[in-house]
């Protein structure tokens, strides 16, 4: 099921096997990356730390080839800034610089900063994730995880299995159910309405059903049965050592930072100055430096084959 | 001769059930054995297969007991289990757990706790058993059905199992990857010795490998024993002799056997003709020919249609024309992945064409497409995956809830007939979901029938159905045929089908339609795409394309 759509595309290139040096560090180190990564995005509210994150996001995403895909993601987020910046003024009246009232809303400045700015940060989060998942492989992710919980592992990787199958049979679903008549575009709200809650209904049938022969496919290979042993052995070496020596305290003296409200600005109840203080700067080059890790050791790589190398 | 598997006086009742899955069933499977079992959906292939995995048993009352080298299978340790038997189940897709082939075979070693150097050892000699060097860092998700179950069997194989369980591994696939399947499944039988148990529906290309053939039939173990012994046995019995193959069919039709004293039934083509040939056999041929309807009016018309899935993309279809007459039953035979699908799906204004003409009952498809509701009564789709069409908890709903949205007077009888007329009564109250892929077949075919649609568009609707189903389906659509005028349009790799059922046919190739005529016309030109009954007699009889032509 689903095949069809899948099956027809062109066959890719084979995929050489590690397109960046930070891929082949240890599994934590990247994990660690991930979580930290995330992390300063949602904490370091403010219009220039979100740029400059961006602007990294972007460049990271690039080098681990997710080109086709970042420019998805990036046209989706248009759409997605403009509707948060829209949303976020009519179900949020907080803030002192009115710029309009109509029928008892009023539309502040500082709700439409601040919607802005969620905006910015979910977009890094979501190009965060396209690298994420080109790098962390399905065995890495397991590497990290199915020693702490087997089961929960299972179903996390099942799960995310789920999502492009989700996207093409959810196609192949409305089709059919447009053709039996039950349409999710035409009608009164409540037959639309209906029609939403046929779909979804057969949809997680439909994924339940083959979620089962994947958990039995695994079961049937011994998954579960005991200690697990790894294909690729993850050493911590020197090279994950001095990367974790000097990216885990830099990543903790930011979050104190951010903790004294450094690199955040203030938008409620009234909007703040843009403008960063000296140490304001130092804490966003320390996100610089903690964004592009992936980067360093990159540019690091670069050097040493053209110009080190003697 | 090792005994691998024993069941003895073998009972199995799902919870909840009413009835017995399975039994009394008494087996034994030895180290040698290739065996195929075979019984319509429901009959208790796949819950017999379980029984001897006991990591997949079912939630249910089982008494009895079923030895694994001569200890009970329930005290087998897991891990035991996971390398001495294995499985692999029929949807190609749902198996593959990790993002490439080589993570997917060391998946099962790392189960298993295998260490690092075993494990790139037990990859290497695999993947140059099985010669899959070319998709090993593959992303699973590109690859075709074919190969996605090549990759589901070496990653059960790499854990070097004694018993190989197969459940129905072909039933999604199309004919030239089931046979590239079949060969490796042969050497892997061969060459390594592991002991080979599957569940089939199509038996052709899978018997001249077995050495036993068991026939289920109600949970019940109905006939068991040599291949040639149980086919005999069968051929007698009116609703298990669909299951017997083209070759070994027309054999024992003409009692051959015995009038010419053959050792062995022939199971094969070059197996069959050459025995014909060497005793000088005369077969009665009464072609089936189907009526023309070039006379008819046209109500499908197609000019110079292209289609392609990115800009700059490779054309999936490029300048098709094609013409279908009212009460045709026309069949675009192809392999998987020549447009089959998306031929369909643009002349249903699914996907947007990027050049050409569709004319559907004298009417443009914009102009459909502006009345949709009135297009989808009139001209239907039925896709490949008829569960996208179920939105209730009974068949029976699904059909009274149709009725009424079509606002036909009385639905609940209008559901009764629809019922009777695709002989599905029996599962009346049951939930589509829980019915077998041919019984959901009927069901979406009876949700859109309800509009009386003049014009049927039909996906591989065959696929993955028994012998018995696959007659009914046609038997239906044929009486619709003929008292509704119906036209059906039908894309499929089931050639015994189309030779069986369709009044034209025509291949799908390089984004064209080529060599549209009468099946009899049609198969009897090709060499390499035609029937089994056409390939082992068209020196004697070169028209006839399918068993019921072949008269005594």
């Amino acid at each position: 099921m689903g095949m069809d759509t899948r099956q027809r595309r062109p066959r890719v290139e084979r995929v050489s096997r590690s397109t960046l040096v930070f891929e082949q560090l240890n599994p934590w180190v990247m994990f660690t990356y991930y979580v930290v990564t995330i992390a300063c995005s949602m904490v370091f509210l403010h219009p220039i730390f979100l740029l400059v994150e961006l602007l990294l996001v972007i460049c990271v995403d690039f080098v681990a080839h997710t080109g086709k895909q970042m420019l998805m993601v990036l046209e989706g987020s248009l759409f997605m800034t403009a509707f948060i910046m829209i949303l976020n003024p009519l179900v949020n009246n907080r803030g002192t610089h009115v710029i309009w009232t109509f029928g008892g809303t009023i539309i502040t400045a500082e709700s439409i900063f601040y919607g802005f700015m969620m905006a910015l940060s979910l977009i890094i989060v979501l190009l965060t994730f396209l690298s994420y998942n080109k790098v962390l492989t399905s065995q890495k992710f397991m590497y990290l995880f199915s020693r702490i919980s087997p089961k929960l592992t299972l179903l996390t990787m099942i799960t995310l299995r789920f999502v492009p199958l989700f996207i093409s049979r959810l196609k192949n679903i409305s089709q059919a159910q447009k053709i039996r008549g039950i349409a999710v575009t035409k009608g009164n709200s409540r037959q639309r309405g209906l029609g939403v809650v046929k779909m979804m209904q057969v949809l997680l049938i439909q994924s339940f059903t083959d979620a089962l022969q994947t958990a039995d496919s695994m079961s049937a290979r011994g998954y579960g049965s005991g200690k697990r042993s790894s294909y690729q052995r993850y050493r911590f070496s020197t090279r994950d050592f001095v990367s974790l020596a000097w990216y885990l305290p830099l990543t903790g003296l930011c979050f104190y930072a951010a903790s004294r409200g450094i690199g955040r600005m203030t938008v409620y109840p009234s909007l703040g100055t843009i403008a960063l203080t000296p140490t304001g700067w130092l804490v966003l080059l320390g996100v610089v430096l903690l964004f592009s890790f992936p980067l360093i050791l990159e540019a690091w790589e670069w050097l040493w084959w053209n110009l080190l190398r003697s | 001769m090792v005994e691998l598997i024993k069941v003895v006086d073998f009972n199995f009742e799902y919870s909840l059930a009413k009835h017995k899955s399975l039994s009394d069933i008494n087996l034994n499977v030895n180290s040698g054995d290739f065996i195929t079992i075979a019984g319509d959906s429901g009959s208790g292939k796949t819950t017999l297969l379980r029984q001897m995995k006991p990591e997949l048993w079912p939630v249910g009352k089982r008494t009895g007991e079923i030895y694994f080298e001569g200890q009970p299978i329930s005290k087998l340790p897991k891990r035991e289990s996971a390398q001495s038997i294995g499985m692999v189940f029929q949807n190609p897709d749902d198996q593959l757990v990790m993002d490439n082939v080589i993570q997917e075979l060391a998946f099962s070693l790392e189960n298993i706790n295998v260490p690092t150097d075993v494990i790139q050892q037990r990859i290497a000699e695999l993947v140059s058993f099985l010669g899959l060097q070319d998709i090993l860092y593959e992303n699973v998700q590109n690859l075709s059905g074919g190969q996605k179950q090549l990759v589901n069997l070496a990653a059960v194989l790499i854990l070097r199992p004694k018993l190989l369980i197969l459940d129905e591994p072909t039933a999604q696939l199309d004919p030239i990857a089931t046979k590239e399947f079949i060969s490796l499944l042969s050497r892997v039988h061969d060459e390594l010795g592991i002991a080979i148990v599957m569940s089939e529906h199509i038996l052709d290309d899978v018997l001249p490998l077995s050495n036993k053939l068991w026939i289920l039939e109600y949970g019940e173990l109905k006939a068991e024993g040599s291949v040639a012994e149980v086919l005999k046995s069968i051929s007698k019995d009116s609703h298990l002799k669909s299951f017997i193959p083209d070759v070994p069919y027309l054999f024992l039709q003409e009692d051959l056997p015995n009038k010419l004293q053959l050792a062995d039934l022939p199971l094969t083509v070059a197996q069959g003709r050459e025995v014909l040939q060497a005793n000088h056999v005369k077969l009665n041929g009464n072609l089936q020919v189907r009526a023309d309807e070039s006379q008819q009016p046209v109500v499908a018309k197609l000019s110079h249609l292209a289609f392609e899935y990115d800009k700059n993309g490779n054309y999936i279809l490029n300048d098709l024309n094609l013409t279908v007459h009212k009460q045709d039953w026309l069949a675009i035979i192809g392999k998987n992945g020549t447009g089959k699908t998306t031929l369909l799906k643009s002349i249903m204004g699914l996907l947007s064409l990027r050049r050409g003409r569709v004319q559907l009952l004298g009417k443009k498809l914009s102009y459909w497409l502006k009345n949709t509701d009135q297009f989808y009564k009139e001209v239907s789709y039925l896709s490949q995956n008829p569960s996208d069409y179920f939105s209730y908890d009974t068949v029976r709903e699904e059909f009274v809830e149709r009725a009424k949205q079509l606002k036909i007077d009385d639905p609940e009888s209008a559901a009764e007939s629809m019922l009777k007329k695709l002989t599905i009564e029996n599962i009346a109250d049951r939930n589509p979901y829980d019915a077998s892929g041919g019984e959901q077949q009927l069901i979406a075919l009876g949700i859109l029938l309800f509009s009386n649609p003049k014009l049927l568009f039909m996906d591989e609707p065959t696929k993955g159905l028994d012998p018995i189903r696959r007659q009914e389906l046609g038997n239906i659509l044929e009486k619709l045929q003929v008292e509704q005028e119906l036209t059906v349009v039908m894309v499929s790799h089931d050639m015994n089908f189309s030779a069986q059922f369709a009044t034209q046919c025509a291949l799908l190739f390089d984004g064209k339609l080529v060599a549209q005529a009468e099946p009899h016309q049609f198969f009897a030109d090709n060499f390499f795409y035609t029937t089994t009954v056409n390939r082992m007699l068209r020196y004697q009889l070169p028209k006839v394309i399918q068993r019921g032509e072949v008269t005594p």
